[in-house]
């Protein structure tokens, strides 16, 4: 998917900042993941029988967990999370990979085999879905007033953009006479 | 936006899978084969103990949602990247829910079935309770849903040529007083970009390409626009939607084209009206009709009367390219693949478009014609006769369209040609007879497949930029001695594209210094496209990185880059005031 996203124009431009809209969003979609993970007894499993610490502190380890996938999901996804007609489905798929990857493969090896089951192992894969839908509905509406201006984006004259874009990287090296 | 997809094509094939697998496995368990029942793992997760109707239900519901979704991720990121038949691509789609569903999600319904809060238990143990023949009916019920889904879900974009789709009126919105592109004098150097428009037929005529509705302009053009004031530039190529303005004899559908020639004009973007971009309506068939011509005179007429502001024109675009993929490679409209039908093509465009500039000069005599056209060259790969032959004889034909439309004569070999193709010797005449309005601009697009090598099988080969701009627009300015425009550009890789864009501004560049008076320079398109890496042919809804602005209207390197250079370069005096842009409009 990623070498897909690439081929149709991954490169994000001049003008956006993906990974500090990811962080955000990231961040907003806890809520509505959250209160599935809370309602769903999950949060009560993560805290008692996985970090083995206080609820504050679980909470906190989360709310951080969320702002760095929702940082990777910008910097995975780039120009192509911009889609708001698919922004749904790739924070959909995104969700569910993490669900793969977090409850299903890592908890259990750190910590003593301990994997959720009955209501608080739908509410895992319910919250990491809702928390990737959420994310991927709101990227671009996020993302959007995060945009630099492209009449006052640095770079117009850099090496990238201005009439040097077309010189070669690295210049042959001068032959010896 | 990554692709173009029809959700309610994908929402639709999505559900028919999920709904054949359950009538086919309901039907192998009353059989008596002892299958994993997915709708009730699903539906007593949800109601644990509830009666049959309940868990079925919800299980149902619950298993076409999760078909929906993996469909859509089909229509998005799979759809097509195989080049097989529909139902095969869906059958190897499904592949991959079904090893999820094996190695993931069926083991993890089995822990959400339990009561206990905590199991302590490794992934793979779970896995390894699943049987082999559970996992069997897995692999089955998900090979059916994807053949399904995979015959159902085809040609994202188009429609059916004889049911065409009207744009819908735009909604007015409360927002900001548009900007206005900057005054600039009439005679300053043309930057330009153009909103893709190219509406072919395909399928024997019975399916319609329409880029504009593809790349979303139908419902965006208000924020289009937008973006080219954004820009500052002065010129937009715009090709109104001939297929759905033109809807019979005397009979026209003017009221998208109203909308955005008023809002164009309130802008202050001067249109570069092209009025047949690669297609005809439906009534009037193909390239091959010899109404054409006539009927596209009337249009032009009309649609001269009708804005009677509008100065700039491109009666028909790229004739050559689209006699060649209509006629000759059998991709479009008539889809044949023969010379004599490729030069009916080429006769019919050619006069129709003398025709509509005559017609477009009675109603504004000082209108300016743009006329553009693919800038191509053939190189010999060997010294072998018959390879050389061709080259020449292709570089001869390259001009053709050109040469009927600017009474250029033809060599011997090219008369030959005509005579032999169905071309009488009056209607030759008849061509090299017309004048040429002095105000017609020789537009030469340029892309990277302009430059072909005729390879030791004697079939042409793209070269990719083997000479460039300068020396192919270079040979069409010594046969034609007229004023040149670059009026379309642009590459497929948006990474390269800044590069690309500075090194067609040097080939003009250099072009100008060696006397030739170009005014004006095209990216080509504002937005990105959608299937033209495989030329239209078929409905497959891919997008091409090519435009100054990506499909969600956001700006690509590309756009900063055109802006940087019009900065650099747009107060230079002459290109504030083209000497040659204003010989021609005077």
């Amino acid at each position: 998917m990623i070498s897909f996203v690439r081929a149709h124009g991954y490169d994000p431009g001049p003008t956006q900042r993906p990974m500090l809209a990811g962080a955000i969003t990231g961040l907003l979609a806890s809520v509505p993941g959250g209160l599935v993970f809370v309602g769903f007894g999950s949060f009560r499993v993560l805290v008692d029988d996985v970090f083995r610490t206080s609820r504050s502190w679980t909470a906190v380890l989360m709310l951080a967990a969320c702002i760095l996938a929702g940082l990777l999901y910008g910097a995975v996804f780039q120009r192509a999370a911009n889609d708001r007609r698919a922004g749904w489905l790739i924070g959909l798929a995104y969700g569910f990979i993490l669900w793969i990857a977090a409850p299903v493969v890592t908890l259990p090896l750190i910590q003593r085999s301990a994997m959720a089951g009955g209501d608080a192992a739908v509410g895992f894969l319910v919250a990491f879905l809702t928390w990737g839908l959420v994310a991927g509905l709101l990227f671009p509406y996020v993302h959007r007033p995060l945009h630099a201006n492209l009449e006052t984006v640095k770079g117009g004259s850099s090496q990238r953009l201005g009439p040097e874009a077309d010189m070669l990287k690295q210049p042959p090296a001068p032959q010896p006479v | 936006m990554i692709r173009i997809v029809s959700i309610h094509k994908a929402i639709l094939a999505g559900a028919a899978g999920a709904i054949a697998w359950e009538i086919v496995l309901r039907l192998l368990l009353f059989a008596g084969l002892p299958l994993v029942d997915i709708v009730r793992a699903l539906g007593s997760v949800v109601v644990p103990d509830g009666p049959t109707w309940a868990w079925w239900t919800a299980g149902l519901l619950l298993h076409t949602l999760v078909g929906v979704i993996w469909a859509v991720f089909y229509a998005y990121f799979f759809w097509s990247v195989l080049a097989w038949r529909p139902v095969w691509q869906g059958l190897v789609f499904a592949l991959i829910p079904a090893a999820l569903a094996i190695l993931v999600v069926y083991p993890q319904l089995q822990a959400m079935h339990g009561s206990a809060r905590v199991l302590h238990i490794r992934p793979w143990q779970l896995v390894a309770e699943t049987s082999w023949r559970q996992r069997g009916g897995l692999l089955l019920g998900h090979l059916v849903f994807g053949a399904v889904m995979g015959a159902l879900y085809t040609r994202p974009v188009g429609y059916p040529a004889d049911r065409p789709r009207p744009p819908t009126p735009a909604r007015k919105r409360r927002r900001a007083p548009p900007r206005k592109v900057p005054s600039r004098p009439e005679s300053a150097f043309i930057f330009a970009t153009g909103i893709e428009c190219s509406y072919p037929t395909i399928e024997g005529g019975r399916w319609r390409r329409d880029q504009m509705a593809a790349t979303g302009h139908y419902r965006r053009w208000q924020t289009d626009f937008q973006l080219c004031v954004e820009l500052g530039l002065s010129h937009l190529r715009y090709g109104p939607p001939l297929h759905l303005t033109f809807q019979g004899p005397g009979r026209y559908d003017w009221s998208f084209t109203d909308q955005v020639m008023a809002a164009m004009r309130e802008l202050g973007i001067t249109p570069i009206i092209d009025l047949c971009h690669f297609g005809l309506p439906n009534w009037l068939g193909n390239f091959q009709n010899p109404e054409a011509p006539g009927a596209l005179c009337a249009y032009a007429a009309a649609f001269a009367k009708r804005y009677p502001w509008v100065r700039f024109y491109t009666p028909v675009n790229e004739m050559y390219v689209c006699a060649k993929l209509s006629a000759l490679n059998g991709a479009w409209n008539e889809q044949r693949q023969d010379e004599r039908s490729f030069l009916t093509a080429v006769r019919h465009l050619a006069k129709s478009n003398i025709l509509m500039m005559q017609a477009i000069l009675r109603e504004r005599p000082d209108a300016v014609f743009a006329n553009s056209e693919s800038g191509e060259f053939y190189q010999a790969a060997s010294p072998e006769p018959e390879i050389v032959r061709i080259a020449n004889f292709e570089n001869q034909r390259r001009f053709l369209t050109l040469d009927l439309l600017y009474a250029h004569p033809v060599d011997e070999t090219m008369r030959r040609y005509l005579r032999d193709q169905g071309m009488p010797d009056d209607e030759y005449h008849w061509f090299m007879a017309q004048e040429t309005p002095r105000r017609a601009i020789l537009g030469i697009d340029y892309y990277l497949w302009n430059e072909q090598l005729i390879d030791t099988e004697g079939r042409p080969q793209a070269l990719g930029e083997l000479f460039g701009w300068y020396v192919v627009a270079g040979q069409y300015w010594e046969r034609y001695r007229r004023p040149m425009m670059h009026t379309e550009t642009n590459v497929m890789d948006a990474r390269a594209a800044p590069s690309w864009l500075w090194r067609q501004w040097y080939n003009i560049r250099l072009i100008q210094a060696a006397g030739v008076p170009v005014v004006g320079f095209t990216w080509y398109s504002l937005t990105d496209q959608v299937d033209w890496d495989i030329g239209l042919t078929k409905a497959l809804g891919n997008v091409n990185p090519v435009g100054l602005f990506d499909l969600n209207r956001d700006p690509r390197s590309v756009a900063q880059a055109y802006k940087h250079l019009i900065d650099t370069f747009g107060e230079e005096p002459a290109i504030r005031e083209c000497p040659a842009l204003k010989e021609l409009l005077r």
